[in-house]
């Protein structure tokens, strides 16, 4: 990777997180580096449960209390060194500013007693000092250009009043008023339908190329992250296994997990009464990690050496295009 | 003469909602499954899918319309005769954490059925439950377990092996595997499927994502705003579809090709245009209920309602320019 591509907005090295239950501490997170240029979306795809969330919420620093990041993690952010050196004043000052988030369930993230508006006005009257009429008037805008029709009555509704979608839109607009320079948006669409999702995902793409913004995109579904992000990050058990552009991802496929997620993707073009390939067991328990490979257990290609030694991260035969596993597809095993 | 499991003809559902209104939540929709096929029952939420489900398991009662299953039409039968024939209809509801009952050991769940049925006693009923566990891959460990300590997918199999246990002829499944990740949704797919096989069952699949109910059905109804627009057997679905909406739908499915395919150009979904079925009243409207959205839209669609008429034998369209 050279210094003369597009400045980088975040720059993640060696992050770590482990979480402190009453029995026993879960690796939620362990060693994630990734780099992400300014106006690029970066997908971050996996099963729930390995730690996709949690990463992303180690970056702004809305982790549960029973959660440690490990010292040795540095989080860089355009223009700020270490994001986990500053202070929580110095931090309140970027989070919903520079950086926001969508959160999962749109219907649950919400305050239900808090009329919709107010809760997108919150920001703009925190971050941007503007008075309640300012605030009013640019959410209006904002929720028009949002897609929500009738904007100036849905600014005195309440979330129940509202259909998934507009939830969604709202919860889009509370993260995009004060045009953040990054974006994490986890699992945008989970919750919609399919028609939704489309629209949502469009919302998205046309903001972000009108602002330049830089997005991370957390979901479960290899199809939406190939169709949208331009690199694609796949984890398994809190590791990145394989991470590279979306186009080289799609056509050369190295890590066994990723292959296996893809096959699990219901096709329109398949007869009626197939059987889908599906990734047999459960996932790993992150609370007594293994000693190989994590993904050993569910793989058809697994040998010996999978089980007793772990494989790091490497690049194949294109530099930007890196996978942790001892016996990629595409090399005679 | 094809053997009919079940058939449904001119459902309709109202709700009133408040004193003066109500939501047209079904309007005139007939179809038919035959014995061992599967239906797919497909549009955005809010179309009435579930108003249908519901609406064959006779809860509520249709407002309208009849519903014969196996020749006996169940909107007449009175309860203890419907008592009797419900061991043959079964359903997996959406949303499978919140529909088992949090307090209960999933042992008991499963077993539920065969205790209102009255089938079986008290060590009979959890030898029985627990083969069922095990057929849909439950360990016995997680059967003394309550629905909170279960992931979802696990939840969804407890649900599938709960609607069994009374040996249905006909499963409805409602959007079984929305909620749940593409890996946990492939397994649940294919567990269905064999299992499908295994009892013989007939199955009303309803899901809002055309590429699942590909995968699964022998014949696919899409529906918009209460109404069915097209009936298509699924090897046709991608080609052959004729309805606007179909077209649409489809054209929302992630592309799981680095972004769009322009081998394709398909229409996208016209943004906000969605008419609220409380607006839409049979006698007010007139025309097509999807005008607003349409691209294809043309005077007579504004003044006159298609109907849904059979261009093909099991290919059924309601559009004025049904094309591809």
């Amino acid at each position: 990777m050279n210094n003369s591509l597009p400045a980088r907005t975040l720059e993640v090295k060696n992050l770590s997180v482990k979480i402190h239950t009453s029995h026993n501490i879960i690796q939620a997170v362990n060693d994630v580096s990734f780099n992400l240029q300014e106006g690029k979306t970066l997908a971050i795809v996996g099963e729930s449960g390995s730690g996709k969330s949690i990463l992303c919420k180690s970056i702004l620093r809305l982790l549960p209390k029973s959660a440690v990041v490990a010292k040795e993690s540095r989080i860089l952010f355009n223009g700020y060194d270490d994001l986990s050196l500053l202070s929580q004043k110095e931090f309140n000052k970027i989070r919903g500013r520079n950086i926001a988030m969508i959160f999962q369930d749109p219907m649950s993230s919400l305050n239900p007693v808090m009329k919709v508006g107010k809760q997108i006005a919150e920001s703009l009257l925190h971050h941007m000092g503007m008075n309640r009429k300012q605030a009013q008037k640019k959410v209006i805008g904002l929720m028009k250009s949002m897609g929500i029709a009738m904007p100036e009555q849905r600014f005195f509704q309440y979330p129940h009043q509202l259909s998934g979608g507009i939830c969604q839109r709202v919860a889009i607009a509370i993260a995009l008023a004060c045009n953040p320079k990054l974006l994490i948006a986890d699992e945008p669409t989970t919750a919609l339908d399919v028609t939704v999702q489309a629209e949502i995902l469009d919302l998205l793409a046309f903001r972000q190329s009108q602002k330049r913004m830089s997005m991370i995109l957390i979901t479960h579904d290899l199809g939406v992250a190939i169709g949208r992000a331009d690199e694609i990050a796949v984890m398994y058990a809190g590791k990145i296994v394989e991470q590279a552009p979306a186009e080289e991802l799609f056509s050369n496929i190295r890590m066994p997990y990723t292959r296996a997620l893809m096959a699990s993707i219901p096709r329109l073009d398949n007869p009626p009464h197939t059987t889908l390939a599906c990734i047999d067991g459960q996932p790993p328990n992150l609370a007594r990690p293994a000693k190989g490979c994590c993904f050993a257990p569910r793989c058809s290609r697994a040998q010996d050496k999978c089980i007793k030694e772990e494989p790091l991260l490497r690049p194949g035969i294109k530099k930007d295009h890196v996978f942790a596993c001892w016996y990629p597809i595409g090399e005679a095993s | 003469m094809k053997d009919m499991l079940l058939s449904v003809k001119n459902l309709t559902v109202h709700f009133n909602v408040g004193r003066r209104h109500k939501v047209h939540a079904v309007s005139n929709v007939s179809f038919q499954i035959q014995r061992g096929e599967t239906l797919g029952l497909v549009g955005e939420s809010g179309c009435g899918k579930t108003t249908i489900a519901r609406a064959i398991m006779q809860f509520p009662k249709p407002t309208s319309g009849k519903i014969f299953f196996q020749g006996e039409d169940l909107t007449c039968v009175n309860n203890f005769r419907l008592r009797q024939l419900r061991p043959q209809f079964q359903m997996i509801f959406q949303d499978s954490v919140s529909s088992l009952n949090p307090r209960r050991k999933i042992i008991n769940t499963i077993g539920a059925p065969l205790k209102i049925i009255g089938k079986a006693k008290k060590e009979e009923r959890i030898r029985l439950a627990l083969k069922m566990a095990d057929s849909v891959g439950i360990d016995p460990k997680t059967c003394y377990r309550r629905p909170f300590q279960l992931s979802g997918g696990q939840c969804q199999r407890v649900q599938i092996a709960r609607a069994l246990m009374a040996d249905p002829k006909l499963l409805i499944c409602d959007e079984p595997v929305s909620s749940l990740d593409v890996s946990i949704q492939a397994q649940i797919l294919n567990l269905l499927e064999t299992l499908r096989k295994k009892h013989g069952l007939t199955m009303l699949f309803i899901s809002h994502d055309l590429a699942v109910v590909k995968n699964v059905c022998d014949s696919v109804a899409v529906m918009y705003l209460g109404k069915l627009c097209e009936q298509v057997p699924s090897e046709k679905l991608y080609h052959g579809h004729c309805h606007p909406y179909t077209k649409a739908l489809l054209s929302a499915i992630p592309n799981t090709k680095p972004r769009i395919d322009p081998q394709y150009p398909l229409d996208k979904i016209n943004t906000g245009g969605m008419s609220s079925p409380m607006d839409m009243t049979p006698g007010l409207s007139k025309g097509c209920w999807y005008f607003t959205r349409c691209s294809r839209a043309q005077d007579l669609c504004v003044k006159q309602e298609p109907q849904l008429s059979e261009i093909e034998p099991g290919h059924n369209v309601a559009c004025h320019f049904p094309n591809n």
